[in-house]
């Protein structure tokens, strides 16, 4: 039996709990699918499904082996993957992708990059597809805003900046010689990048705010600074990394105070990509971006985000 | 627009500035007018089982079957970040301190207890009785953990945060988070039974001053209560939380009346850490008690 192929009938049948969308979605017959889910069950030696006349569901074996399933067949994509790449004889040159909101730092990175490295190709896109590219192979380095979930990454090396506040020029918080405290902030709308860029870092920014007793009134998207000037002229400050140039007419940038609300990014890869371009290429973003005003965080991290559970926040509380 | 719909449009606003969906009922205890979001689909009940148990138990001690100051050993007990759940050494407590403890911490160990001693079968009566139809009570504390536990291939808390941040789909695979398979109830069910329990309809009025008395003493004030800060309002509530579930029920008490508020909120995010989300019920509970107040 190829067990590869019916795990995959499997964790389709598993996904939708209903063996006609199952078969849809795999393009092919209802009966073929139960006649190989079957054989699955009789290879294992247990039940997989629950059949009633009105729904499928998981037995405690089935659910088990969701997960196991899963994990093989990300293995064999990546197996998959990793020998048409050397089959294709590689792609050339590295890919690195930097994110919107890097702004100038950006043509910075990669006019120096691109001195040593000249067949590094850039590409910009925001920090969750960054993730997914990596891990379908079609991105070797992201600079990634974090904290993000998901496994299989290293963030090495790492690096925060301090976000400034972009106000309009005459307001009374814009001729603050000192950086902003967040509280002063506290009741405002805040125009902030889109949430779908990265998910888990704008929520634990959101989530600090409110901890630092800065919570906004509302939040506003804004993919550029120019945008967000337009926002301001209804009220809203933009929280962001400081503009490349100057800031749009009548507007003003305030840096803002507090270490933890820094902007924070990882150059990220793929775990177990070890090839030796992409070490130099590492090595230059960890030189290069000290040049450019970005502090160095900490060591590197293997795997994703640990979390310290307060009581309030545990399950059950 | 009117008033009610622009506020049911603000509600779901609020809710999806921090990634979340989710239900809320408000009634007005006094006028009997209401506002909701959602309010009758089933929601997970987490922790705030514990207030159906509560109505439960002192309704058994209102009919002679138990006595609210009988002593309890706590032998093989539940554990948890609170109360009893969180100590080592052996206890013996009265039935009414367990209750206090499960209310004003969400004791897991007192909770399940008094579920010991009550029993799943009065709590379904109970329920009956009051005519909450969509609400059921399947599970203590020590099966909603195993059941987390289990999905997640986890030993511990510590095991099951790291395991959500590993694998981004488990959050929505857990059964604990799905209605049809744990203890649940709608957003409205809530607010009923708390009105129930304000109005000395769900036990003796005796019984019902104690639990007004216990949703009083919760110490959390990062929900519910963030909505409506100073000295002007009383809360008296229960929260809930499961991964990517944060909930509060309970009865806000102010200048323009009393309110009876029920407040889900659910993501995908699998961050344990969430004091936006936990703001943000306050705030929806605000927006819709302003939305009901004359």
């Amino acid at each position: 039996m190829d067990l590869v192929k019916h795990l995959r009938y499997f964790l389709a049948v598993a996904e939708e709990l209903h063996f006609g969308r199952a078969a849809d979605r795999l393009h092919m017959a209802q009966s073929p699918l139960s006649q190989r889910v079957r054989a699955l069950e009789r290879s294992l030696g247990v039940d997989l499904f629950l059949r009633t006349s009105r729904h499928v569901e998981l037995t405690d074996a089935g659910r088990q082996l969701v997960g196991l399933a899963r994990g093989v067949l990300d293995s064999v994509d990546e197996l998959q993957a990793a020998m048409a790449e050397v089959a294709g004889g590689g792609t050339g040159g590295l890919r690195v992708a930097v994110p919107p909101e890097l702004g100038g730092a950006a043509a910075a990175l990669a006019g120096m990059l691109l001195g040593s490295h000249p067949d590094v190709e850039f590409v910009e896109a925001v920090s969750t597809e960054q993730l997914a590219a990596i891990t379908a192979r079609r991105l070797d380095i992201g600079i990634v805003r974090t904290p993000f979930s998901g496994a299989r990454f290293v963030q090495r090396p790492r690096f925060e900046h301090r976000l400034g506040v972009l106000l309009p020029a005459d307001d009374p918080l814009a001729t603050a010689s000192a950086p902003l405290e967040a509280i002063r902030l506290a009741g405002r709308d805040l125009a902030l990048a889109p949430r779908q860029w990265a998910p888990e870092a704008h929520d634990e920014f959101l989530g600090l705010l409110h901890a630092v007793g800065a919570a906004p009134r509302a939040i506003r998207e804004a993919t550029t600074v120019e945008f967000a000037a337009t926002l301001l002229l209804q009220g809203a400050a933009y929280v962001g990394l400081p503009p490349g140039g100057p800031t749009p007419a009548g507007t003003a940038w305030v840096p803002l105070a507090g270490r933890e609300l820094s902007y924070r990014c990882a150059a990220v890869h793929r775990r177990g990509d070890h090839r030796p371009e992409l070490e130099a290429v590492i090595g230059m973003i960890e030189q290069t971006l000290p040049r450019l005003g970005w502090r160095p965080r900490g060591h590197p991290q293997l795997g994703p985000r640990r979390e310290q559970v307060r009581p309030a926040n545990s399950p059950l509380a | 627009m009117t008033a009610r719909s622009a506020a049911t449009r603000r509600l779901e606003a609020v809710l999806g500035a921090v990634g979340c969906r989710g239900s809320v009922h408000v009634r007005d205890l006094d006028r009997g007018t209401e506002l909701g979001l959602r309010e009758d689909a089933p929601i997970v009940l987490a922790s705030m089982f514990k207030l159906p148990l509560l109505v439960a138990l002192l309704r058994a001690s209102d009919g002679g079957e138990l006595d609210l100051c009988a002593p309890v050993e706590l032998r093989d007990r539940t554990s948890g970040p609170t109360g009893l759940a969180a100590m080592q050494d052996p206890a013996t407590m009265s039935v009414r301190d367990l209750a206090r403890s499960m209310m004003a911490v969400s004791d897991n160990a007192a909770a399940d207890a008094l579920l010991g001693l009550v029993g799943l079968a009065r709590v379904q009566a109970t329920l009956a009785a009051l005519d909450l139809r969509e609400t059921v009570v399947l599970q203590d504390c020590a099966d909603l953990q195993r059941l987390l536990l289990e999905d997640a291939t986890a030993r511990d808390a510590a095991q099951l945060a790291a395991r959500l941040h590993e694998d981004r789909e488990l959050i929505t695979r857990l059964r604990v988070r799905d209605p049809s398979r744990t203890n649940r109830s709608t957003a409205r069910e809530l607010t009923r039974l708390l009105e129930l329990i304000w109005a000395d309809q769900a036990a003796s009025p005796h019984a019902c001053r104690l639990a007004r008395t216990m949703m009083a003493s919760q110490v959390w004030p990062h929900r519910l209560a963030a909505g409506f800060p100073g000295d002007d309002w009383a809360v008296a509530s229960k929260t809930g939380t499961l991964p990517g579930v944060r909930a509060d029920a309970g009865v806000i008490e102010g200048p323009p009346g009393r309110y009876a508020v029920a407040v889900v909120t659910i993501t995908d995010a699998p961050a344990s850490s969430a004091p936006q989300i936990d703001g943000v019920i306050g705030t929806l509970a605000r927006i819709s008690v302003d939305a009901l107040a004359p």
